[in-house]
């Protein structure tokens, strides 16, 4: 029905055009797709430059009217190649359509424009929406893992809608962001985590539903990024949103099911192990002629204090680790609809999805809407207004260092039971080693809620065919508001519950104005960008804590008895920025660039208040000069280089001031000095440059990129350490420099083509970090960046093994490792790891035959090492009774000549108990990333019930792990707790208690119609 | 026309395009004012001495770290720690590391805070007149005592060389404006930070006002002031000066009468109560922390409350005589808060429950009671029977007895000095006076692997920060730590 009522609105127009124009000339023909050779229905065939237009029919006929054999025929189709066809003499046109293939002629997104990707002088990488709109994961990054040559994407764990940490060609700064800047259709968007201080940082990028995505290009090198100045230095990821197009409407329906397991069990000991464990390490103790423990000389006793429930005729035996996990449940629902006409195009998407994480207690749900509309009045005139909406809400567990997180349960005996035995109904067991962490998965509550609208309207006038002024506003407000309550049962929340509730609202609100011109000057093709952008963003917090609640059943604060905190504040930044960029192609071989960029902020110094950002690049297409002619066999090869300069203005609000806040003693109002002046402080800047090749093989069967990059960053914003003695510990600096190069190499191949294809891309990327200069500083304690060193190289006393004869651990004295100790005091602190992986990559093979099509994504981390804070407990010779790993089990040492790593146990006093690097593993791995399996429905099949495409796939996420490292992941990311603590450069590869990536099974049906 | 219309349109976005405003970068903090701000008016100053209150009330320094830091590393037999917290376990087994949080956290609050009364006392000028002597004596008050906890915390004993010219902490005292080559000082002699000492409360004694129960305990008097000379003379074994302010202090307090009539009464209060001669003072929303900082926090195991870290061992229970009122004990499963534990000792409920806690620390809002009148007894009946001759104020016997006697036992006929130690251990057990009583009395305790550790051994000296270590050259490491 909706589409005869189309059908007779296309007529209508088509009719009232012929009025117009009278002469006619009537072209008829079918589409048929080149992949089966079957008709396609529902194809827009338009006249280039006319409001003339209609849609093949069921059989994939059509028949138009054209005012001249002059006029351009264009047929396009979701996921075929466009194209147009001169009418002439032809009154019939049967077209065949090809699949879209991804290449060198797509356009790419650049900052304030885009460009032929033949004709980029920098490097950026694409991703497109295919590949994002399949992601189960509830935030975007994940689908650029493993594509994107350089791109280091550290997942948010199995809890999820956590932060997700990327880096782009490295880490380049110590203590301001590390992020890349965040542009969603030309506006910088909030993308800090809001959330309180107690968790880990939420991902406000979860709040954009992934399937509005078209692509993502992320801008690697300084010529692509300088175009963004002082926030570019990391880096910055250009989101577009889905637009609507000058063809049939189309609407789109796609929903996905499946459930989670977590990728890897570590596998903790059990009754009988632990006991066997429990005695020789008491024995051990013994023997070596310690006192008995607290003077108690029978280990029994010991065990009856520690367990009281252990005799127990039920013999308690709980494996801890099953109570923390669970198989979770995912779905998603995405409707949208695209399509329009010449004058004004519509996309418009409804979303749910919600996804359980594979810990207990925590889930993720978000509804979104979009419309994003386009329309030009007239030929000088378009506007548009792009909208969305979004609700998000977090269900959360206590973060990874609290007790009350339930992958802590691991720490719990398997002699303490989950319930007080004998209890009816069964009572949870409130007496255990540490905090039973059902307790708080039962009674405790975290939710967060956030209402997000990310919004903006422009307008473009050309003033002269040339010549194009675009003004633009967009805002995104978001309302992030968490409630929490802890019962009155629990270790955080007892005696009597505890409630806190918070509010943060951010106004974020950027307006652009830029003249474009476009022209032509013989040979010489000329594209210029100029304007001015304003941005300004507002915080606001307002936050409520209580306790003394009537019970569990009251969770709100207007039900406490005492107010235990209440605070409100706010904060604001602003950015005054002007911009340049002009291209300038000669004879489509000869390709420069410039751009410049001066940003003012009010972060910075008042004497330092404006920087300059300046880029040049450069690019000659090989492949069109004549003497390459005599070499088909390339197809294209272009050089390119690329300088410029970025900064990183992500430091406080207010890093360059002294400042004095406010602090009460017991009610008496006061102030105390938190900040020393650093009037000179300005923005970070990072000088790169990028050497890269573009080429293509046989007919462009093979493509693929080189590139080798410098990036040196110098007056990074350090928070200087500085003595104590001044009252301060550190002041915000620009100071010191650090340097990050590498290699890229991309290999996208068509194996083979025809009935049965089969594609491979390939990207590998290897990064050198090394931090060259600190003014003699050493900044961080455990995790440290040092003159000489990579970033956030790990620093304590090195673990030099087991000694055969005794089963002591042992420790080097000194870095030179050649004498060793028994005491871990005795020790010295030195660098015994590195968490920067020496290369990244991903490697993709895309088979399609007939209607199937199966991609497999390998993804891969080489070279870091990873830190396992848990292994201080859960890995250590018995100093305390938290549970251990089977590895412990299996490898400990036992006799004289036992060679192992693994040292003796010995209760209490313990053997190695400390930090070292004994809690250190390399963290390398290769991970089948992403399976997907589909199957395409014959379209003669699927016609008959109106429906233009229909696909069903399944698709498995993280299905198999290879790695050494000894834990649940390699992919840990746990980042502590607080609002900065995502921008937190040193502290990476850190697991501490720290969920695994899920691995997921999905069932999709996307159907088109 | 045409013309006309493109220039209109030209103008108009060049306008925009050069649209610029200086003042739109001009971003005020909201919670926070310029440094160069606060100390302009009297306000300014008082409200920064307010912060140094603020500060000597947090978790590093005397709601926290001062505390169970002596306590913890001076143990022998009274505590068993079976906490997590590794800083904790190596403090309790006295091999403290270089890089502790707890070591270098008080060390950065304290230099934080005597910053502040830095500044304060370099801008006096601008406080009203009315109110000037309190706030220098105050600022005095409060840089004394934390130059104390800094010396005898991160240098051997005052006595350690016969001058006391081994290295104490670093003097400062000019507020700091920015980093400059005088931002790096040395560590001042022991003699020169005791004289500091002695200088700054002396002075915060002779222009403060006196005052006894209800007049200002959570805030610096003349009468506190003695009440922390004493304990500098105390440690100086200046018997006769540490006697006399002792003195001014129980005379001040009404005496003997001003003890609670139940030692239990003396702790978990939220307000003044007419023993407390100096307390910190928390309310709900302004307290040392409730779930991993503070005291409580690792000597409770209530619901809800404490992470039963530290237990009280049935060792130093026996020390006790029948019938001491310090000694009673309660089990029972319903207790929810410290105010349903009628004893000093119960058997913990909450975090590592079953074990015997001790209530002194059972409320995280509750004031920190810093200086109990009953100190004041014991450090003059320990001074008096030191120094010999002529006591001071009253006879040890008769202080020992006030002690004893309120705890519901026996006067003694004749005191010696193991009375006096056994007295002031018990009494005042776990408020963070053990490790300086025993290098007073120059006794050894043992570490957990029953190993002697000499009160002058290096390992009772906290070492100075790593942290501190790296930025200041000038400095040197103490004895026994990685240089």
């Amino acid at each position: 029905m909706r589409k005869k009522l189309l059908l007779s609105f296309m007529l209508l127009m088509s009719f009232g055009i012929m009025a117009v124009y009278g002469q006619q000339i009537r072209v008829t023909g079918q589409v048929t797709s080149a992949d089966d050779e079957m008709p396609i229905p529902g194809v827009s065939v338009s006249v280039v430059g006319t409001t003339i237009g209609t849609i093949t029919d069921v059989d994939g006929n059509y028949s138009i009217d054209v005012r001249s054999e002059d006029d351009v025929l264009r047929f396009s189709f979701v996921g075929m190649a466009r194209r147009d066809i001169m009418v002439g003499d032809q009154r019939v046109i049967n077209v065949t359509l090809e699949p879209e293939l991804v290449g060198l002629d797509e356009i790419v997104v650049v900052g304030y424009g885009t460009r032929l990707r033949s004709e980029l002088t920098g490097s950026i990488a694409s991703v497109r929406a295919d590949d994002i709109a399949g992601t189960t994961q509830p935030s975007f990054e994940s689908a650029i893992q493993g594509r994107a040559a350089g791109v280091h994407v550290v997942g948010a764990t199995g809890k999820v809608g956590q932060a997700v940490k990327m880096r782009v060609r490295g880490v380049s700064s110590i203590s301001a962001a590390g992020e890349p800047l965040y542009v969603i259709d030309g506006f910088p968007v909030t993308q800090d985590n809001l959330g309180h201080g107690g968790n880990e940082p939420l991902n406000p990028l979860a709040d954009i539903n992934p399937a509005d995505i078209e692509s993502i290009e992320v801008l690697k090198d300084a010529s692509a990024a300088a175009i963004y100045g002082a926030r570019a230095a990391n880096g910055v990821v250009l989101i577009t949103t889905k637009r609507g197009r000058d063809e049939a409407t189309r609407f789109s329906f796609n929903v996905q099911q499946g459930f989670s397991d977590p990728a890897n069990k570590v596998g903790f000991l059990d009754r009988d192990q632990y006991l066997e464990l429990f005695y020789e390490a008491f024995d051990n103790r013994m023997a070596l002629g310690y006192s008995p423990p607290w003077g108690i000389s029978d280990p029994d006793v010991i065990l009856d204090i520690l367990f009281p429930f252990r005799d127990h005729e039920s013999q308690p035996n709980v494996n801890w680790e099953d109570q923390a996990f669970r198989t979770a449940n995912h779905q998603q629902y995405d409707l949208s609809v695209r399509g329009g006409t010449e004058a004004t195009k519509i996309y418009s998407s409804l979303a749910w999805t919600d996804q359980e994480s594979i810990l207990k207690g925590n889930s993720f749900d978000r509804a979104s809407g979009r419309i994003n509309v386009d329309h030009a009045p007239s030929d000088r005139v378009s506007l548009g207004v792009n909208l969305s909406l979004t609700r998000t809400r977090h269900f959360r567990v206590a973060n990874d260092n609290a007790f009350a997180t339930p992958l802590q349960m691991v720490a719990l005996p398997p002699l303490d039971p989950t319930h007080i035995p004998g209890t009816d109904p069964p009572e949870l067991n409130r007496n255990t080693l540490y905090d039973n962490g059902l307790l708080p998965l039962k009674y405790n509550t975290e939710d967060t809620e956030i209402f997000r609208n990310v919004g903006n309207i422009f307008v473009n006038y050309h003033i002269l065919p040339q010549l194009t002024l675009r003004a633009d506003m967009g805002i995104d407000i978001l309302n992030h508001r968490d409630i929490m309550y802890r019962g009155r049962l629990t270790a955080d929340g007892g005696p009597d519950g505890f409630g806190y509730d918070r509010t943060v609202t951010r106004k974020n609100l950027t307006t652009n104005t830029y003249l474009t011109y476009d022209n032509n000057f013989g040979n010489f093709d000329f594209n210029a960008v100029g304007g001015t952008s304003l941005q300004y963003v507002e915080t606001d917090f307002a936050s409520i804590s209580a306790r003394g609640f009537p019970n569990d059943n009251f969770r709100r604060i207007a039900s406490a008895a005492d107010i235990t905190g209440a605070s409100s504040s706010g904060t604001k930044f602003s950015f005054l920025s002007y911009f340049l960029r002009s291209n300038i192609v000669y004879d489509g071989r000869y390709i420069l660039a410039l751009s410049g960029r001066i940003d003012g902020s009010s972060r910075f110094g008042a004497d330092n208040r404006y920087g300059f950002f300046p880029a040049a690049s450069a690019g000659w297409i090989i492949s069109r000069e004549d003497f390459m002619a005599g070499m088909p066999t390339i197809s294209f090869l272009k050089l390119r280089a690329s300088w410029g300069l970025t900064g990183n203005a992500e430091i406080g609000d207010f890093s360059s001031r002294g400042l004095y806040s406010g602090s009460n003693y017991a009610g008496l109002p006061g102030m105390v000095p938190t900040s020393i002046p650093s009037p000179e402080l300005q923005w970070e800047t990072t000088s790169q440059y990028d050497i890269g090749i573009d080429f293509g093989l046989f007919d462009n069967r093979i493509t693929g990129e080189i590139d080798y990059y410098h990036k040196k960053t110098e007056d990074m914003l350090l928070n200087v350490q500085i003595p104590a003695t001044t009252g301060f510990t550190t002041i915000t600096s620009n100071v010191g420099e650090m340097e990050n190069k590498g290699w890229e190499f991309v290999l996208n191949t068509v194996n083979l083509s025809g009935d049965f294809t089969w594609n491979t891309d390939f990207n590998i990327a290897f990064n050198r970090n090394k931090v060259l200069n600190l003014d003699g500083q050493i900044i961080g304690v455990r995790w440290r960046a040092m003159e000489g060193y990579p970033i956030g190289v790990f620093w304590m006393p090195k673990f030099a093994g087991v000694d055969p004869d005794n089963g002591d651990a042992l420790f080097y004295t000194d870095d030179t490792r050649t004498t060793t100790t028994n005491n871990l005091a005795a020790a010295a602190d030195q660098v015994v790891g590195n968490p920067n992986p020496d290369f990244i990559g991903g490697l993709t093979n895309t088979f399609r035959y007939r209607g199937f099509d199966l991609s497999v994504l390998a993804q891969f981390v080489y070279g870091n090492d990873i830190r396992n804070g848990g292994h201080m407990w859960q890995a250590e010779s018995f100093a305390t009774f938290d549970n251990k790993i089977r590895y412990l089990y299996e490898n400990r040492w036992q006799q004289p000549g036992d060679i192992t790593d693994v040292p003796q146990m010995r209760l209490g006093v313990g053997n190695g108990y400390g930090l070292s690097s004994m809690q250190v593993h390399d963290g390398s791995y290769l991970r089948i990333k992403d399976v997907t399996f589909g199957y395409t429905l014959p379209r003669s099949f699927v016609q008959r019930a109106n429906i233009s495409n229909a696909r069903i796939y399944v698709k498995g996420l993280n299905l198999l792990t290879f790695t050494d490292y000894i834990g649940w992941d390699p992919e840990a990311n746990f980042t502590g707790t607080g609002p900065g603590s995502q921008t937190m450069n040193l502290t990476q590869g850190y697991d501490f208690y720290t969920a695994p990536q899920p691995r997921t099974i999905t069932l999709g049906v996307n159907i088109d119609f | 026309m045409k013309k006309f219309k493109y220039i209109a349109i030209l103008a108009v976005s060049v306008s925009m395009l050069l649209y610029s405003c200086d003042d739109f970068l001009d971003v005020e903090p909201q919670q926070s004012v310029s440094a160069e701000t606060v100390y302009n008016d009297h306000e300014g100053v008082i409200n920064a001495i307010n912060g140094a209150w603020a500060r000597m009330g947090s978790s590093a320094l005397f709601a926290g770290t001062s505390i169970f830091q002596s306590d913890l590393l001076a143990n022998n037999d009274d505590i068993e720690w079976i906490g997590t917290f590794i800083g904790h376990q190596q403090m309790f087994e006295k091999n403290l590391s270089i890089t502790d949080g707890n070591v270098s956290g008080k060390w950065s609050v304290s230099y934080d805070l005597i910053n502040i009364t830095n500044n304060v006392l370099a801008n006096l000028d601008v406080v009203n007149p009315g109110q000037q002597e309190r706030v220098e004596g105050e600022a005095k008050f409060l840089r004394g005592v934390i130059y104390f906890e800094l010396v005898r915390f991160y240098a051997r004993h005052y006595g350690a060389t016969a001058d006391n010219s081994h290295p104490g902490v670093p003097i400062v005292l000019t507020p700091t404006i920015g980093i400059t080559e005088d931002s790096y000082p040395p560590r001042a002699t022991v003699a020169a930070v005791y004289d500091q000492i002695l200088n700054d409360l002396g002075e915060a004694k002779a222009i403060l006002a006196p005052g006894g129960y209800g007049s200002n305990a959570g805030r610096a008097t003349s009468t506190n002031t003695s009440a922390f000379l004493a304990r500098v003379y105390l440690s100086m074994k200046d018997w006769e000066s540490a006697a006399e302010e002792a003195t001014i202090v129980i005379s001040q307090f009404g005496g003997a009468s001003a003890l609670h009539s139940n030692p239990r009464s003396a702790f978990n209060n939220d307000s003044y109560t007419p023993e407390d001669v100096f307390m910190i003072r928390q309310d709900a929303t302004s307290h040392a922390g409730s779930a991993n900082t503070g005291i409580g926090t690792f000597f409770a195991s209530l619901p809800g409350y404490g992470r039963g870290d530290a237990y009280i061992t049935s060792a130093h229970r026996a020390k006790y005589e029948e019938g001491d009122l310090r000694n009673t004990y309660i089990e029972d499963p319903d207790i929810m808060t410290i105010a349903d534990v009628p004893a000093m000792f119960y058997r913990g409920v909450g975090t590592d429950a079953g074990n015997t806690m001790t209530a002194k620390w059972g409320k995280w809002d509750a004031n920190i009671p810093v200086i109990r009148l009953a100190e004041m007894f014991l450090t003059r009946a320990e001074a008096n029977y030191m120094k010999g001759g002529v006591p001071i104020g009253a006879e040890p016997l008769d202080d020992i007895n006030v002690i004893r006697q309120r705890a519901d036992l026996e006067p003694l006929l004749t005191v010696d000095l193991d009375d006096i130690k056994r007295e002031r251990n018990l009494e005042l057990a776990f408020e963070g006076h053990r490790l300086h009583d025993l290098k007073r009395w120059e006794e050894s305790t043992f570490d957990i692997l029953a190993n002697e550790v000499p009160f002058d051994s290096p390992r009772l000296v906290l070492p100075i920060p790593q942290r501190e270590m790296d930025v200041n050259t000038n400095l040197v490491q103490n004895e026994g730590y990685i240089q």
